[in-house]
């Protein structure tokens, strides 16, 4: 069975991986780095920063700086970036949804004005009737 | 972002999520530029007028029924979907637990609900909006900066000059699934 390692265990790992490193427990270190690179296969939720790109289209660079920024989960291990697969996932959906939204099109922004006039005065007379 | 700044609590009218623009906005708050906000008011409202405008749409351009109603079906689907996902990205905030503050110079009093949940999300904000005719673009109001989606991306692609770049790489191959 599958096991997904949550982004937190990685962050976890990573410090840990420093402060061994900053102690000068090679042997430890080499441990944890090689359970790490373990770690980094897909059937784990984990993929590699090139993996990872290759899925979104966007270079290794993008993907490094989409986990500093928090878009995409996932840690820099020290020796090597894992990035989570479920992430991954959820901006492919969001980009389905906004090209879906695209190809449907949009209204007008007369359209808009007048749907959301018409909507917004039947909102505020259901949310006064439900409070009469 | 720096605390006070114009991106800390950014709350979109539904006017912006039905425009052409929703693409780079939502791309600029899932790469964390800024902070997006709506409300449970803001949700409905914009499940209902994309519906109708499918619907109206449908009833103008397809005289056969049965694929009028497969449109709409199609449609419902994807505003659902859409408000999930959304839903990742924006955070709701609950509109009716706003502070009272004198409105008095909303145009139109329908338009409250948007205003309560900009209070809602905290002051000072931000409300972007499309509706030119009713809120003062440019305008403080409140302790709320009322901008319209060009303006707010126009400022936020100042203030974070990689930002344009990186929405663009966000949206590309949107299309390839």
């Amino acid at each position: 069975m599958a096991t997904t390692i949550r982004p937190e265990t990685l962050d976890t790992l990573a410090r840990l991986e420093r402060e061994l490193a900053a102690e000068g427990r090679s042997t430890e270190v080499e441990a944890l780095q090689e359970a790490l690179s373990a770690l980094a296969r897909p059937e784990r939720g984990l993929l590699t920063t090139g993996q990872a790109a290759e899925r979104l289209g966007v270079s290794v660079t993008t993907v490094k700086e989409w986990v500093k920024r928090g878009t995409l989960k996932g840690a820099d291990t020290g020796t090597r970036w894992l990035v989570s697969e479920d992430s991954i996932e959820r901006i492919l959906r969001i980009r389905k949804t906004i090209a879906e939204m695209e190809e449907e099109g949009y209204p007008t922004p007369e359209e808009v004005y007048e749907l959301t006039k018409r909507v917004r005065r039947q909102m505020a007379s259901e949310k006064k009737a439900a409070g009469a | 972002m720096p605390e006070g700044s114009i991106f800390e609590r950014v709350t979109l009218d539904s006017s912006v999520l039905l425009g052409p623009k929703e693409p780079e906005i939502l791309a600029g708050a899932d790469l964390g530029y800024y902070s997006g906000y709506w409300s449970s008011w803001i949700v409905a409202e914009f499940a209902r007028v994309r519906t109708e405008w499918i619907t109206l749409r449908a009833v103008r351009e397809l005289a056969n029924r049965a694929e009028a109603k497969r449109r709409l079906e199609r449609s419902r689907a994807r505003v659902n979907a859409a408000i999930a996902e959304l839903s990742r990205i924006l955070t709701v905030v609950d509109y009716l637990a706003a502070p009272e503050a004198d409105v008095s110079w909303l145009s139109d009093q329908d338009d409250f609900p948007i205003i309560q949940t900009a209070l809602a999300a905290g002051v000072p904000g931000t409300l972007v909006t499309e509706n030119s005719r009713d809120f003062p673009l440019g305008q403080v109001r409140n302790g709320i900066t009322i901008l319209g989606s060009s303006d707010f991306l126009d400022a936020l692609y100042q203030t974070y000059p990689e930002a344009e770049a990186a929405v663009t790489d966000y949206l590309s191959r949107r299309k390839q699934g």
